[in-house]
């Protein structure tokens, strides 16, 4: 009982304390424009992290969103002088879907597993992004529409925040409270068992797969406002963190089950531990480093609770 | 099933080899001249050394994308100590560090049980980070003619990183097919279970393959440290996919249990001459990542069409034999 309660809350736990911590050690983290910040940048993580929660609760992976992230900032800054803001968005989202639908596709018609499936589509994916712009920064330094996707408000709410909220209500109710949820979870916990009991398996996989890509343009679009460039190279390990964050929360890499408010919370305490590394003049290297360092441990955490849990069973 | 050993199978690669430079030397001048087929050969060794580790780590249902980064460590030390040790203790050197991070690896594979692929994408970036501290991001350099001519020199008129790739090769092979070692390999990959039951010691096994894949990485960073005359932290982005992509494509099994040493060796020189081609033809340089990228894609998907058709014929076999038999579902997603 104590077990399953600190499983639950653990992640909690080590967000407040993580933050109390870099409370004292740099005060700054609690200014009011740093908290935004902060949050813009969680924002990031936490989008692309609810698509992986369905993936990773699913049984697999998604390893191609570094690329389709920058395949997004590339997209925006080419489109938005000519379609707008928001017409660019919705054209962004339609090439995250299709790319998304590859990978589907290629993992179940193909019978590629997803991890070697979507690092090959990494590579394709990010070729394509270079090619698109010649390898070029597209900058939108002159249109400026973009900017609201991180400075403007949605009823009262920062836009990167009203949209992380929405993300995840919609995440929660759909892993949750419907037959979709169930068969992820099912696909996750039981391929064979998923399959015999009639869940249309590759249905439900390209499904995780469109979802993996376009919650990762939501993000890409965050950044984009951020940046104000399309560039082909950025992105690079971004699904290393989105995993991180995923797993962090409480999914199990096992599959079959999910966590979606866990990842949201460590999609924070990761932007957390950035920021405050970042404030206290750590060397981006070192971050780098001290990100690993943190994968691992959580890593061997899940690996821990895993066996925990089996010994319960 | 029997003399499966001579099928089309195990020397599709290398028929498609023979192809692929009939169809150049076809249609380009270059691809006539002996020296392009020696630079192939000297080029594919890079890939090639690292490769041969990698198909024991395969074989044995895992991966270690943590190479392309360990690369670049080693080759940095490999670079600082050539000039105090000689080349041959900068060998054992390098060899033995490889081995010391290929350790690592197989201690969070093995003993915290970490999936594999995971576990090396996370030494992934750290071995990279570690390279860039130690070097703060400055490139190393050794320009002495003993130590480049490892990698730029020929003997016999063969490149002298080949003559290392061979004899790599074909020491791994004998281990693969002769040696208690290389059976407790292929057991562990075709049925974890069932090794287990039968008294292998699976961690201990695939904590040895990941230092061996460490030790060939180290081999691997000397030619190439010495070829490039220097080593730098962002050297060799991506040298983990050429690696894996040369063992798949040399027929090793994705879900473990098969693969051959020399079908790997000669997918590395099928990679190297796909990538003289493409330079050749002036293929756009982002093009030939998407060139690469939907090869590798065709490499992988070998598997599950090969395991497709089987299927479909063991289906068809078992419909003759006993027609209610339910059709069993082969995993599709489960990495």
């Amino acid at each position: 009982m104590l077990g399953r309660l600190f499983e639950s809350y653990f992640i909690y736990l080590v967000a407040a304390v993580t933050f109390a911590v870099f409370a004292i050690l740099t005060p700054n983290i609690l200014t009011g424009a740093n908290i935004v910040n902060l949050l813009t940048n969680a924002a990031m993580v936490a989008i692309a992290a609810a698509g992986m929660t369905f993936a990773i609760t699913g049984g697999g992976f998604d390893l191609s969103i570094g690329s389709v992230l920058a395949l997004t900032t590339c997209v925006l800054g080419k489109l938005v002088p000519h379609l707008g803001a928001w017409g660019a968005v919705a054209v962004a989202l339609l090439v995250g879907g299709v790319l998304g639908a590859v990978n589907g596709l290629i993992v179940t018609k193909l019978r590629i597993q997803t991890f070697v499936a979507t690092l090959s589509t990494m590579i394709v994916y990010r070729g394509l992004a270079l090619i698109y712009t010649g390898g070029r920064d597209a900058t939108l330094y002159a249109n400026l529409d973009v900017k609201y996707f991180t400075g403007g408000e949605l009823l009262g709410i920062p836009f990167p925040i009203a949209l992380t909220a929405l993300v995840f209500l919609v995440a929660y109710g759909a892993y949750r409270f419907t037959p979709f949820g169930v068969r992820v979870r099912g696909i996750g916990s039981n391929l064979a068992a998923a399959q015999v009991s009639g869940i249309p398996v590759d249905a439900t996989l390209i499904a995780i797969f469109v979802i993996t890509a376009t919650t990762t343009v939501l993000s890409g679009t965050l950044l984009t406002s951020q940046l104000l460039t399309g560039n082909g190279r950025v992105g690079l390990g971004f699904e290393l963190e989105v995993i991180t964050a995923t797993i962090l929360g409480g999914t199990s890499l096992s599959g079959g089950r999910g966590n979606v408010w866990g990842t949201l919370v460590a999609a924070l305490l990761l932007t957390i531990i950035a920021n405050g590394l970042n404030l206290l003049g750590l060397p981006d290297q070192y971050q780098r480093l001290a990100k690993g360092l943190i994968f691992i441990v959580a890593l061997a955490l899940d690996s821990l609770l895993r066996r925990l849990r089996e010994r319960r069973a | 099933m029997a003399r499966s050993r001579f099928s089309l199978r195990e020397r599709g690669i290398l028929i498609a080899l023979f192809l692929f430079w009939a169809i150049c030397a076809a249609t380009n001048a270059m691809f006539r001249e002996t020296s392009t087929y020696l630079s192939i050969l000297r080029e594919s060794s890079f890939v090639g050394v690292s490769a041969v580790g990698m198909t024991f780590c395969i074989i044995s249902g895992d991966f270690d994308l943590s190479v392309g980064s360990m690369l670049s460590l080693l080759g940095i030390a490999c670079v600082a100590m050539v000039g105090h040790t000689g080349l041959l203790l900068a060998l054992v050197g390098v060899t033995l560090l490889g081995a010391a991070c290929g350790l690592v690896n197989g201690a969070l594979v093995a003993l915290l049980r970490i999936p594999a692929f995971i576990a090396t994408l996370a030494m992934y970036f750290i071995y990279r980070a570690l390279a860039y501290i130690v070097t703060n991001g400055q490139p190393v350099q050794f320009q002495e003619p003993w130590f480049t001519s490892v990698g730029n020199g020929s003997l016999a008129g063969v490149p002298t990183p080949f003559l290392f790739l061979v004899v790599l090769a074909a020491g791994a092979t004998y281990v693969l097919r002769r040696t208690p070692f290389g059976r407790r390999v292929l057991a562990i990959g075709n049925s974890r279970r069932a090794s287990e039951i039968s008294g292998i010691q699976i961690a201990r096994v695939r904590l040895a393959i990941f230092t061996l894949v460490g030790a060939f990485t180290g081999v691997a960073a000397l030619l190439i440290s010495s070829r490039m005359w220097s080593a730098n932290s962002g050297m060799k982005i991506g040298y983990e996919f050429d690696v894996i992509a040369a063992v798949v494509l040399g027929g090793t099994s994705l879900s473990g249990g098969k693969g051959s040493v020399l079908n790997t060796l000669v997918a590395s020189v099928f990679f190297a001459s796909l990538n003289t081609a493409m330079n050749m033809f002036h293929v756009d340089s982002y093009m030939q990542r998407v060139v690469i990228g939907i090869v590798l894609l065709f490499a992988f998907s070998l598997t599950g069409i090969r395991g497709y058709v089987g299927e479909k014929l063991r289906l068809r076999q078992e419909a003759r034999e006993a027609p209610k038999v339910a059709p069993g579902g082969e995993s599709v997603a489960a990495p």
